[in-house]
């Protein structure tokens, strides 16, 4: 009987577990169960209703329907969407089975009370029991479990099982000392399959009730029997809650030496054991055990995750000091890679959560009175950033920030310099990057107070300024930044860096050219003190090429250094006196610079200089004019003194026509220019070109003369020898056309008479005898004018003048002659008077003739009187009245004598006085014969004709 | 008909598209040279600047100038009171025999030049240039090289270029007088044979030009003895010869002009009015029959009115 009674027990516990799970096992099973049922009617009727144990039967078949049928109920509840759910009435869905449930309990209420003696009236009692935890009944289900345990037979299956179900009912309840009464009748004897899981529960409850002891003891004995297939397996969590016992009976190394035997996981035991104590609340125990574990497991690697484990409830209870001294071995496994995705992770974590705790705690004033504390907070702040950057490389430059920061917090600039410079060295590019960009802030900030020496400093600041320029490239502080750094690398002589930054600049700041050009010339300038002649070049070139938009006083400074330096080599052999090779330097920088006027003006000059000083003057010549050609004339001053020595060794060396070019070019372009040489140019250019027989040359220059407003002494000059030229060539027309031209200036009339007798003569000799003498009414005006104004008139025009005045006095003498003596006496005293009277005029105009200065007046003003007076005396002796007594003719004539006498002595008084003056002035005219030689003498007239008109000289003779 | 026709017109036509246009031949634009070139430099065919063959940087020492030692040292100089200081009254064969024995550069170059061999007198000068440069004389030769050309602007600014090394440089001071008296500046060229004479006084040449001026403008008191001194040195220069005689003849001392003109080795073709005053001073003696000698045979082509007129006069009884 007991054993079908198990045995229906058994299947229906069984079933129960087996039918859920399959639908279609479960629909067979109603089957058989509705066909047992039919069985059970069919016995009941057969045996009649005595029989208890087929009431029982019948009722657990109830019972076991009426949970299958639940089960497909429930199923077809949960498959309505729990919305609809909430709103339904769940007990229509569970009808049939509360039925069967019903009959179950009607059933069991029946054999109650028909079979009052029954041995087996448990059994009904736990029906009940069953029937209530279905329906829901705590109340009848507990009532009914006690009825079970009082009305079961002691060490009966039915009276342990309901002890068991008592005991989990108290468990539940938290009346672990009730709990233990049942639990332990529940355990008693033959240990079942479940037994472990009962035994579990009691050794909680035996620990709860502080028994630790014996609950250490009991749940030890469950660990090892769930090994055993033949118990319930409840090893894991057993294993896990060992710790926790072995913590609360204080026997720590025992829990380790428990933990390391066996399969010897004993960390992750540890660490499962540790999370399970934390979730109980039991923090210290949990850190205990897993500083009991640390320090007893051997190998590091294998202790991570307890370190992991600890650190967190190390951070849960601010501890640190102790977090501090794991996470740096941890810390240390994780650079040598010894810790796998989630433990970095999970370090990670644990760093981040305290450094936030820790770092506030540091910048804020809390801990300021306590600087030891402190100290210790900061530098662990700053260890945790450094291993957080380590780890999360990616950003790293994040957790750099935060040590900067908190070291600026804690005005420790020098050391948040460090991490600030860190951030800028790993974030090279110039992308936009809020921390980077606050990394830069501090950088400066942290820059500006720190106390760092000099040398450090100016690395720093230029690491700073470098990095300004990378992230605001365009803003006011670039500029400032340019150019601080400029001052800095240039202080450091890093050049090649200033010229970097130079580019750079110039091509961000285009407008800023004045700044620019003070660093070009900065560097212009080192370069030049360092004589870094190819350095400086090119910066020249560049200057030249306007790559840099500058001043044009750098612009005139470069190309003057360009110029010198493409000439210094060659300007170094002229000076140690390799002409040729200077000379052939020059001729090459010529030939090789086609587009630059100024480097070929100096390279063509210097060539011209050389081939001077090499006396080839043909090439000189050739040179100096390329030269000249590109001289500008506002600098033709620093050439002139060289081309004129050029000019002048031309004409020395009988160069005629180049020399005389030379000077008249020069004079063109020195022309607009206060240049002193104007004048001896002109004159030079002038005569040489009237020497070659290049006269109209010679009057360009003239008109050039004009135009440079050269004094008039040089141009007067000029004028007058061209007159020159033009009377010594029989140009008669030019002579016309330039006299009346030059005569407009009164300076150089008195000059001109002595041509204008010359073109007077020209014009009567071909019959033009009104121009001829209107050339002469001229030279007289201007005789006059001349005299006037004092000017000093040339012996030349005096002659001149002399011969008109002597003409004009011989016509005077005619025309007395022409008047002969006559009688009467009245006619004769007429005549006498009127001839006297002429013969002063004669006399007053040839002493003014004489007065003139020349030889011709002085020797013909003389002649002119002496035979004048002559005439008239002879004349006087020669009358003889006609029809006159001899004794009137007597007296007539001794009275003529008487007459006469003093003009006889005039005239003897003239002749000697011409003659004394001639001789002692050794005037020189052609009529000296008259005066000198008497006609009886020289009657044949003798001349002399010297064999050569003057013997030229070639020595100074003996001395 | 039609055939040869078309041939015809084909042909023209042919042929006149073939014939060669006249080209316009473009001349080639000389490209104006911005140089000259003057006539001494060779002309080559082509120019080139680039050339360095030509250089000379060699320093030459400049030749000092030697007052004392300033005249010629030649055999016919020290026959000839004018020989010391100039050439220019020397007859070629002794201008041939002086160029043979003068080694000294600017007197070889003297030679040339008043052997009428102008252009190779100048080179000499051209190539001496660097070590006489500084001195008159040079300056004074050049000067003289092309007086003698009958290039006298060049001379006067030569007499000028030597003077302005030495302002007291006597020969260039003579000269320029020459020059005035070639100009017919006569009163200037007086002054200028005055200065130089006055600037040495043992200076023959500047003293004879002087005398001779004189004499031309009838101012034989001054001229003639003048000339008288310079004959008892010199009896054989026919220059002084001539201008003394001249001298006798118009003071009326025709014996004394006779002899004179005898011993002068005249030349009618050279020196026509030394000839015929030569045979004045005969006929003013009575020797016609001397004058016979001398005209026979002469062809009387004169040069000048006056040579004709008193060789009329001389000829005529």
């Amino acid at each position: 009987m007991k054993k079908k009674y198990t045995y229906f027990i058994i299947l229906f516990f069984f079933s129960s577990l087996v039918y859920s799970n399959d639908k279609d096992k479960r629909s067979e099973y109603l089957n058989i169960l509705d066909q047992e049922i039919n069985e059970i009617v069919r016995l009941s009727k057969s045996v009649g209703r005595k029989n208890p144990t087929v009431f029982v039967r019948m009722m657990y078949v109830f019972i076991q329907k009426g949970k299958l049928l639940k089960e497909q109920e429930n199923e077809k509840f949960l498959r309505i969407s729990p919305k609809k759910r909430v709103d339904l009435d769940k007990r229509r869905f569970f009808k049939k089975s509360e039925k069967n449930f019903r009959k179950a309990k009607k059933i069991a209420n029946f054999g109650i009370r028909k079979f009052k003696n029954f041995s087996g009236k448990g059994y009904f009692f736990h029906g009940l029991s069953e029937v209530a935890l279905e329906l829901g009944e705590k109340k009848g289900f507990h009532e009914n479990i006690k009825k079970v345990f009082r009305n079961s037979k002691k060490g009966s299956d039915i009276h342990k099982k309901s002890s068991i179900t008592l005991a989990e009912y108290y468990y539940n309840n938290k009346s672990f000392s009730k709990a233990i009464r049942f639990y332990e009748n529940g355990l008693k004897g033959r240990k079942d399959r479940w037994w472990t899981k009962d035994a579990y529960n009691l050794s909680w409850c035996y620990l709860l009730t502080n028994n630790n002891k014996k609950a250490l003891r009991l749940l030890k004995q469950v660990y090892y029997l769930s090994k055993n297939p033949n118990f319930i397996d409840v090893s894991y969590r057993s294993e896990r809650e060992l710790g926790y016992f072995f913590v609360m009976a204080g026997k720590f190394s025992d829990s380790i030496k428990f933990y390391k035997a066996g399969d010897g996981k004993l960390e992750e035991k540890l660490v499962r054991v540790s999370k399970y104590l934390v979730r109980k609340g039991k923090h210290t125990a949990a850190e205990k055990l897993l500083e009991y574990g640390l320090s007893n497991i051997d190998k590091r690697e294998k202790k991570t995750n307890l370190e992991l484990q600890i650190l967190k409830l190390y951070s849960k209870f601010g501890k640190y000091s102790k977090h501090l001294k794991i996470s740096r071995k941890v810390y240390k496994k994780a650079e040598k890679d010894q810790l796998d995705n989630y433990q970095i992770e999970t370090f990670k974590n644990e760093l981040k959560l305290v450094v936030g705790i820790i770092q506030k705690q540091v910048i804020s004033k809390r801990y300021r009175r306590n600087k030891r504390l402190l100290k210790r907070k900061l530098f662990q702040t700053i260890r945790y950033f450094e291993y957080l950057a380590r780890l999360e490389e990616s950003d790293s430059y994040k957790w750099n920030f935060l040590a900067g920061e908190t070291y600026f917090g804690r005005k420790n600039y020098k050391k948040a310099l460090l991490y600030y410079e860190r951030i800028l060295i790993s974030f090279k590019s110039s992308k936009k990057n809020k921390i980077v960009k606050k990394a830069l802030e501090g950088f400066l900030a942290s820059l500006k107070k720190a106390k760092i020496e000099n040398e450090k400093k100016d690395s720093l600041t230029i690491f700073g300024l470098k990095n300004i320029i990378l992230f605001e490239p365009k803003t006011k502080r670039s500029n400032l930044s340019h150019q601080r750094l400029f001052s800095l690398y240039l202080k450091k002589k890093k050049i090649n860096e200033c010229e970097n930054i130079i580019f750079n600049y110039s091509k961000i700041f285009r407008g800023e050219s004045k700044i620019l050009e003070e660093m070009i010339t900065k560097v212009m300038s080192f370069y030049k003190r360092n004589g870094n002649k190819k350095s400086l070049y090119f910066w020249a070139q560049k200057i030249k090429n306007k790559e840099f938009s500058v001043g044009p006083n750098l612009v005139k400074k470069s190309n003057l250094i360009l110029l010198s330096l493409k000439f210094s080599k060659v300007e170094s052999d002229n000076v140690k006196g390799n002409k040729k090779d200077a000379l052939a330097g020059y001729l090459k920088i010529y030939r090789n610079s086609k587009n630059d006027a100024e480097v070929r003006k100096n390279s063509a000059f210097n060539a011209a200089v050389i081939f001077y000083e090499g006396k080839d003057l043909r090439r000189s010549y050739y040179w100096v004019k390329k030269a000249l050609n590109l001289i500008r004339r506002k600098e033709i001053f620093k050439f002139e003194k060289t081309i004129i020595s050029i000019a002048d060794e031309l004409f020395n060396r009988r160069y005629f026509k180049e020399s005389s070019d030379l000077y008249f070019s020069s004079l063109k372009k020195v022309c607009f220019t206060k240049s002193k040489n104007k004048g001896l140019l002109l004159k030079n250019s002038v005569l040489i070109y009237l020497s070659n027989g290049s006269h109209k040359k010679a009057l360009e220059s003239l008109k050039w003369g004009d135009r440079c407003k050269i004094d008039g002494d040089a141009k007067n000059f000029v004028r007058l020898e061209l007159i020159k030229y033009f009377n010594e060539n029989s140009k008669l027309s030019d002579l016309e056309k330039y006299l009346n031209l030059f005569s407009a200036n009164k300076r150089m009339r008195p000059s001109l008479i002595f041509y204008y007798d010359k073109l007077k003569a020209y014009l009567f000799r071909s019959g033009r005898f009104e121009k001829s003498n209107r050339v002469k009414s001229k030279m007289l005006n201007y005789y006059k004018q001349s005299k006037k104004l004092g000017y000093k008139i040339p012996l030349e025009s005096l002659e001149a003048i002399s011969k008109i005045v002597k003409n004009n006095i011989d016509k005077k003498i005619s025309r007395l002659n022409r008047v002969v003596f006559n009688f009467p006496e009245n006619k004769f005293n007429k005549v006498l008077k009127y001839k006297l009277k002429k013969l002063d005029e004669i006399t007053s105009e040839c002493l003014n003739l004489m007065s003139l200065g020349s030889s011709y007046g002085i020797v013909n003003g003389y002649n002119i009187l002496i035979k004048a007076y002559d005439d008239f005396i002879n004349e006087v002796l020669r009358f003889s009245p006609k029809g006159r007594s001899k004794e009137y003719i007597s007296s007539f004539r001794a009275s003529m004598k008487r007459l006469i006498g003093p003009l006889e002595k005039r005239g003897r008084e003239f002749r000697y006085e011409a003659r004394e003056k001639i001789l002692k002035n050794s005037i020189l005219s052609h009529e000296n014969y008259k005066l000198l030689l008497s006609p009886q003498d020289n009657f044949i007239n003798i001349k002399y004709f010297p064999l050569k008109d003057g013997i030229l000289m070639d020595r100074g003779g003996l001395n | 008909m039609k055939k040869p026709l078309l041939f015809f017109i084909f042909s023209i036509l042919l042929f006149s598209c073939s014939s060669k246009k006249k080209r316009s031949v473009l001349k080639k634009v000389e490209k104006k040279d911005d140089y000259f070139i003057s006539t001494k430099v060779k002309k080559i065919k082509k120019f080139n600047p680039y050339s360095l063959k030509n250089l000379n940087f060699k320093k030459y020492k400049n030749k000092r100038y030697e007052k004392e030692n300033d005249y010629y040292k030649h055999s016919i100089s020290n026959s000839n009171i004018v020989g010391k200081e100039s050439l220019d009254l020397y007859t070629y064969s002794e201008k041939m025999k002086t160029l043979g024995e003068i080694k000294e550069p600017i007197a070889v170059a003297a030679n040339y030049c008043y052997l009428n061999r102008i252009d190779q007198g100048l080179d000499v000068l051209d190539k001496i240039y660097f070590s006489y440069k500084l001195q008159s004389k040079y300056w004074n030769q050049m000067a003289v090289c092309y007086y003698l050309k009958g290039d006298y602007r060049k001379a006067d600014i030569y007499f000028n270029k030597s003077l302005s090394l030495n302002k007291n440089f006597v020969p260039s001071i003579n000269n320029l007088g020459v020059l005035y008296n070639k100009r017919k500046f006569y009163q200037r060229a007086f002054e200028t044979f005055n200065k130089s004479s006055k600037t040495n006084s043992f200076s023959v040449t500047p003293i004879l030009n002087k005398a001779q001026l004189l004499l031309k403008f009838n101012l034989y008191q001054a001229a003639c003895p003048v000339f008288e001194t310079l004959h008892k040195e010199d009896s054989f220069n026919k220059d002084i010869g001539h201008g003394l005689g001249t001298c006798y003849l118009l003071k009326g001392e025709y014996s004394k002009s006779l002899a004179i003109y005898r011993d002068l080795k005249i030349n009618l073709k050279d020196d026509e009015i030394p000839y015929v005053h030569y045979l004045v001073a005969l006929k003013l003696m009575g020797r016609y029959n001397e004058i016979k000698t001398l005209i026979s045979n002469v062809k009387a082509n004169f040069r000048s009115k006056y040579a004709r007129r008193i060789f009329d006069f001389a000829r005529s009884r």
